[in-house]
């Protein structure tokens, strides 16, 4: 099943977006550039604020640290240079999650990548100027198989988790993975996570050309993007 | 003009859409940012947003709208201000909530010296122009034009009330009389009399003398916005404001 | 240090002298509420209201712990609010305004201290375990009148939530998986919900449902919070000017056809979410008996 993506949900934040994958759906909204305090100002660059919300109760140190990691790809993204001494603050809300219960480890990296896809989509909504586009996919290692987009099921019992991020030239943005596993398990991981997230932004056409194109998912990406375009545009045809 | 290129951030804009130049110059817009890096003979001017790719042939220039950005000042731009509160020789102004204030020089009004400057409170409205807006610096706004020394309908907004639409609606209503598929100003104005500033930051002052007429004004601008009315609903409407004001 | 800017002089006089003439910005009654829709997620304790533009979504959730020491036999209840970035820019993380104060405060008063839980229901083994059931609001979209968007969200959630059913035999107590065994409905005594009531002009022009502008402008406001019996749960007057006491029993009064009106919404709104389930449930019934072969059988609803 390929994830989807809604844009701007929300009505008060700048930017906002709606991301639903097999496992979690996350709201996620964009505010900025807007002021910054005196104690986080940069001088040459936008600051960026992650702020993770769970679903029930208030966040922890895990929420922590999948803030730094969502913060330094953020970083990847955003051309902070354009908006010096300015903040840019995303906040994703943690809106579904799966009904069983996962270990804590592999909850966190399952979480990664539609915490990632939908902060990047708030910030296209948002028009906050960005360097690059990217996706964001889950792969697990399940009785040796590699398994892209698990579902709760294959989480259950995996041998190993990965969350990896992409860029539309097939530069790694982001890879933090847990459990047992060897590098040369780690790039055949890798590989297949390239090819996902490299579908999920093809140009139409593109992908008939592509072995197997069909298999790895529409470029949902690019349609949810072109959508919300063609729909704010709507004016145009004086219709 | 209009084309049908979608593109995304970071996707080279495609060389059969960059429009031909004699004296071989480019004028960039928003969201577009050209990378000097690049080989020489390519060209490579990057979106750094979604959106949809607009060219003007006789200006050569090309750009991409952004519908829900938080409004970018730049230098022109015709803004409904906000007075937060002055100092010696400035006032500081709200353009957009949560960005750092903006300055108004408390003399950059059509003839104004110390005696005759106007005195604003904190909370007072005024029609301005943006004089500049450079990266890292702080936004200063006028209210006299610097070509004619003139208010030309800048200065001080008494009365009515503004209303808050997106930035993306407020630049549609700027384009003028038949342009940007909006025509509720012109149809309402054979009925009703009202006057209106629009300013790019989406505030968009109204002031009509009675109090019907004005919320029947601000609704209509509103639920276009919010609505994305076509011309025809923008006509029904109108038709039914009309009526009920 | 962000805020919610103070609306400019103009669009607060101009408020103020339209209320005069009982007209609001967005052409509605003074006592009109904006379009209200509610809807259940598919979890059980999900309720998504929606204001106008105001937004809020409440979560139940629900864990085993130690009950306190002096309340042996009850479980434990908390609600938990907190204003994010999301509901509006001017929401800073981790620093608490007023609006989320007096918020938490009139939901702590109209739903906890008025018994609407039954918290002695979420007792397991007395003085040992318990359940504790934490309700979270999220403020997606903040365009006034929280109190009522959320009181009215978190009494829907509580209704929807189904807890983990249980078995105890002496001192062994068995928590059922989903799976295992249905999840049972709380114990709800009583559904209170918020009526907020704006004043204007000395208490002349009372106003429902304020947006964020007219909260902005008011001079203060009346919550009213009562059951469709009439039973009030709590009144609370904000603001410095006075209000009299008749106008205070019209609120009371005009609150009871609100609350009505909130309460046969939720019970259609709960009828109509365990329909499309109880489909689900059949549906996927139906669906395991045809693969009886893998042996397990699940009952879940899907959508």
């Amino acid at each position: 099943m390929s994830p989807s993506l809604a844009l701007h949900p929300l009505v008060r934040a700048d930017g906002s977006a709606t991301f639903t994958s097999n496992l979690y759906t996350v709201l996620a909204a964009a505010n900025g550039p807007v002021e910054v305090s005196r104690r986080d100002e940069l001088p040459e660059e936008a600051a960026i604020e992650v702020n993770i919300r769970p679903s029930s109760g208030v966040g922890g140190p895990r929420e922590r640290w999948m803030e730094s990691v969502i913060t330094s790809l953020l970083r990847s993204l955003l051309l902070v240079h354009l908006h010096p001494r300015m903040l840019v603050q995303v906040t994703l809300q943690i809106t579904a999650e799966p009904s069983i219960k996962l270990k804590r480890g592999v909850a966190d990296v399952a979480l990664l990548p539609t915490l990632a896809n939908a902060a990047f989509a708030a910030l296209v909504d948002g028009g906050l100027p960005l360097e690059r586009t990217m996706v964001a996919a889950l792969a697990v290692v399940r009785e040796g198989e590699v398994v892209v987009e698990p579902t709760e099921k294959d989480l259950v019992g995996c041998q190993s988790v990965h969350a990896m991020a992409y860029s539309m030239k097939g530069e790694m943005l982001l890879t933090e993975s847990t459990g047992r596993f060897d590098l040369e398990l780690w790039e055949d991981v890798s590989e297949r996570l390239r090819e996902t997230t490299m579908a999920a932004m093809a140009k139409a056409g593109e992908d008939e050309g592509m072995e197997g194109g069909a298999e790895k998912g529409e470029p949902w990406l690019r349609h949810a993007l072109k959508e919300n375009v063609v729909k704010a545009n709507a004016w145009r045809e004086g219709g | 003009m209009a084309s049908s290129t979608i593109l995304l951030p970071g996707e080279t804009v495609p060389h059969s859409q960059l429009p031909e130049s004699k004296k071989g110059t480019l004028t960039l817009g928003p969201n577009l940012r050209h990378l000097p890096q690049a080989p020489p003979a390519s060209i490579s001017i990057l979106p750094t947003s979604s959106g949809l790719l607009q060219s003007d042939a006789k200006k050569i220039a090309l750009w991409l709208d952004t519908p829900h950005a938080r409004y970018a000042p730049s230098v022109g731009d015709l803004v409904v201000a906000q007075v937060h509160h002055s100092s010696t020789e400035t006032y500081h102004v709200m353009l957009t909530p949560q960005t750092p204030y903006a300055l108004l020089g408390q003399l950059a009004f059509e003839g104004a010296n110390k005696k005759t400057r106007p005195k604003l409170e904190a909370g007072d409205s005024v029609y301005a122009r943006v004089k500049a807006a450079g990266r890292g610096e702080d936004v200063e706004i006028e209210c006299v034009s610097p070509n004619s020394g003139k208010a030309d309908g800048m200065g001080p907004l008494k009365g009515g009330t503004v209303f808050n639409v997106s930035p993306a609606f407020a630049r549609r209503l700027m384009m003028g009389p038949g342009k940007g598929g909006f025509v509720v100003l012109e149809e309402l104005g054979e009925k009703l009399k009202f006057e209106v500033a629009v300013g790019r930051n989406g505030r968009v002052w109204v002031e009509s003398g009675s109090v019907r007429a004005t919320v029947a004004v601000g609704r209509l601008l509103v639920g276009c916005d919010e609505g994305g009315w076509g011309v025809e609903e923008q006509r029904r409407e109108v038709r039914r404001a009309v009526r009920e004001v | 240090m962000p805020s919610e800017p103070a609306p400019s002089t103009n669009e607060s006089t101009f408020l103020l002298s339209a209320l005069r003439e009982n007209i609001r910005l967005d052409g509605r009654a003074l006592d009109a509420y904006r379009p209200i829709s509610l809807t259940f997620g598919s979890e059980y304790g999900t309720a998504d209201v929606r204001l106008g533009k105001t937004r809020v979504l409440a979560k139940i959730a629900c864990e085993v712990t130690t009950p306190y020491p002096d309340r042996k036999f009850d479980g434990i209840f908390t609600i938990n609010t907190e204003l994010s970035p999301l509901g509006s820019p001017a929401f800073e993380v981790g620093r608490q305004d007023t609006t989320e104060l007096l918020l938490s405060r009139v939901l702590e008063k109209t739903i906890r201290r008025s018994g609407a839980l039954d918290t002695e229901s979420l007792c397991i083994v007395a003085g040992q375990k318990c359940f504790h059931l934490k309700a979270t609001l999220h403020v997606l979209d903040h365009d006034g009148n929280l109190v009522d968007a959320s009181c009215l969200a978190l009494v829907a959630a509580l209704l929807h939530f189904r807890r983990q059913d249980i078995e105890v035999k002496g001192e062994d107590v068995t928590i059922f998986d989903v799976r295992e065994r249905e999840p049972i409905r709380l114990t709800i005594q009583h559904r209170p919900f918020c009526v907020s009531f704006s004043y204007y002009h000395n208490g002349e022009v009372m106003v429902q449902d304020a947006t964020l502008l007219e909260e902005q402008c008011r001079q203060g406001e009346v919550v009213v919070s009562m059951n469709r019996f009439g039973e009030v749960a709590q009144i609370a007057k904000y603001g410095g000017a006075p209000v009299d006491g008749l106008s205070v029993l019209s609120c009371t009064t005009a609150a009871l056809e609100r609350v009505k009106g909130f309460d046969r919404m939720v019970t259609e709104a709960l009828k109509a979410d365990e329909a499309r389930r109880d489909e689900g449930g059949l549906m996927a019934e139906l669906s395991a008996e045809n693969e009886r072969p893998t042996g397990s059988m699940l009952v879940g609803s899907e959508n």
